[in-house]
């Protein structure tokens, strides 16, 4: 078969092109920017006819820079002016972090954040399951998932009582605090992801001997994945809560430290940075997890980016 | 390893369904919508076989229930003697809609069967490349099958079915979904492969010249519920060429299948 050499090329040929038209679109459309009035391609046309403080401002970094400076700008002024009982400087607050961990605080704050870990730990080897149960089985879902979707819009703090007359108000209370934030959001994203599993692939599976076990690791978990991570990464977010409330419920812990700081005597200088490290470590797992849930796309999409990417 | 049946004798691929029946239910609760009704066909082992019928026909359920994936309602089907109850390895199936796991890459499709099989990192490494070789996919072994063409998709769908070694193979409307020039070369290679090993092959088709392009018999169903209308021993000589294509042979057949199919074509499908 000699020719199939040449029909490869073909094809191949046929994807390059569709590629070049994916650019030329993108390169076009520049064009048309450049050769209008005012718009943001303007300067890769007449860049060189413009003083150089207009151009640095189409750098994003530059704009991000001047955007949180002014916030930073505005934030000590306001301290300054206000005083700070309203609001401590930037100094204060930069201070407060120091003052956080060298105080005695950083072992309340690593007790938190363990609690936080195993949580939201459980949550997920608890909820994946469940879910992947429920997408797959009739019956299962029958049976469950009129508790998961009341408990789902339920306020969870409803239930806290019970925890605590279960758990006392130790570890055991506040993990399990969190799992019972966290723990819908994946249940209902991995039931979901794993019920819509294409048709056709499943057949498609069925067709080449693939065994339960195997289908279930090969082909539902795969195909639900992005689903799965998105839930994952919603259950976080419930989970930080969940974190902090079982705290604030009982006064213990970061949540006791938040609610001293914040009231009288006030010691905004650590509640400010307390806030902001509970925040970053938010920020920062969402960052990842959405990360992975754009790494885990249908292949279609990945595909997409690659191949711009590869240009 | 493209060796055919061999071993067993060469009726190790022989198709027998004896007797089948099949309804769906109707969606409005209705009646049910019966399919089958009562169908026996027997193919033989190493022959290329063409299914051709109106729409709807049931076509794609035969073949299914060939394979076990649907189980018939009374009747049955056997391969070289023993009765199907499920899908096996023995027997490839070849897709419309390719249907590959679109988050493995082309290598990692073509060896999704042997993994089933439990063959060895290496030997599954092994024989992949080699069928990857033979459906002209070399150099993109390591591509997402979003990135490819239908075409290209569908190679790496039967690389994907070669690639186990069945006796038989399956192909439901396999080129049904590619644009008229990649079918035909699609068509040509598809016969390069199968003439190097001949193994059974059941072609569903809805292409009257595909059929007889390809078969060495074409079936003919008629409109639901089916029952075979008519065999057609395909007397064109092999290797195939395209001057087949032109000839006035092709021509006056194509028109005998295509009056016989012509009652049951329903606008509807």
């Amino acid at each position: 078969m000699t020719r199939r050499p040449d029909i490869t090329g073909a094809s191949h040929v046929t994807d390059v092109s569709q590629k070049g038209g994916l650019v030329s679109q993108g390169e076009a459309s520049k064009r048309v920017g450049a050769e209008g009035t005012g718009g943001p391609g303007d300067v890769e046309a007449r860049g060189t006819e413009r003083p150089r403080w207009r151009r640095a401002l189409n750098n994003k970094w530059v704009l991000r820079f001047l955007f949180y400076g002014a916030i930073l700008v505005a934030w000590q002024v306001t301290a300054e002016i206000k005083g700070e009982f309203f609001l401590p400087t930037i100094p204060a607050t930069i201070m407060g972090f120091g003052e956080l961990f060298s105080e005695g605080y950083a072992s309340t704050l690593f007790e938190t954040f363990r609690q936080l870990v195993v949580g939201f730990l459980l949550a997920l080897v608890i909820a994946i399951p469940i879910g992947a149960l429920m997408g797959r089985s009739r019956f299962a879902s029958d049976i469950l998932s009129p508790y998961v979707y009341t408990l789902f819009v339920t306020p969870k703090q409803t239930l806290l009582p019970v925890l605590i007359i279960a758990f006392g108000i130790g570890f055991a209370y506040r993990a399990w605090t969190v799992v019972l934030f966290a723990v819908f959001f994946p249940i209902i994203n991995t039931a979901a992801g794993v019920h819509y599993v294409d048709k056709e692939l499943r057949e498609a599976a069925r067709a080449f001997g693939t065994k339960p076990w195997r289908m279930l690791t090969q082909v539902y978990i795969p195909a639900a994945a992005p689903f799965i991570v998105a839930g994952i990464r919603l259950g976080f977010g419930m989970a930080m809560k969940g974190m902090i409330i079982a705290e604030l419920w009982i006064l213990a812990g970061t949540g006791d430290l938040l609610e001293t700081f914040s009231a009288a005597p006030m010691r905004l200088d650590l509640y400010y940075p307390l806030v902001l490290l509970i925040l970053g470590v938010a920020v920062l797992v969402n960052v990842v997890l959405l990360w992975a849930e754009r790494k885990l796309r249908p292949a279609a999409q990945i595909s997409e980016a690659q191949l711009l990417g590869q240009v | 390893m493209f060796s055919g049946p061999d071993g067993s004798g060469p009726d190790n691929g022989a198709v027998e369904v004896r007797e089948v029946n099949k309804s769906f239910r109707s969606q409005a609760g209705s009646e049910d919508l019966k399919v089958l009704d009562d169908l026996s066909v027997s193919f033989k082992g190493g022959t290329f076989t063409c299914v051709v019928g109106p729409s709807g026909c049931g076509k794609s359920t035969l073949l299914r229930i060939i394979d076990g994936l649907i189980p018939p309602d009374s009747g049955g089907v056997t391969i070289g003697g023993e009765i199907v109850r499920e899908p096996s390895l023995d027997r490839g199936f070849v897709f419309q809609q390719f249907n590959l796991l679109p988050w493995r890459t082309v290598m990692g499709n073509v060896e999704f069967g042997l993994e089933n099989l439990g063959v060895k990192k290496e030997e599954r490494r092994r024989r992949a490349e080699e069928v990857v070789k033979f459906v002209a996919l070399e150099g993109f072994e390591s591509y997402f099958p979003g990135q490819l063409s239908g075409g290209m998709q569908q190679r790496v769908g039967l690389a994907r079915a070669l690639a186990v070694d069945p006796t038989i193979l399956l192909m439901d409307e396999p080129f049904g979904s590619v644009d008229d020039q990649t079918r035909m070369l699609l068509q040509d290679e598809l016969l390069g492969i199968w003439e190097g090993n001949q193994k059974t092959v059941i072609f569903v088709t809805h292409d009257i010249e595909e059929a007889l392009y390809l078969a060495d018999q074409v079936i003919v169903m008629c409109a639901r519920p089916s029952r075979i209308s008519r065999t057609i021993d395909v007397p064109f000589k092999r290797p195939r060429d395209e001057s087949i294509r032109g000839s006035g042979e092709l021509a006056r057949l194509k028109q005998e299948i295509w009056n016989e199919l012509k009652p049951g074509a329903t606008v509807e499908g």
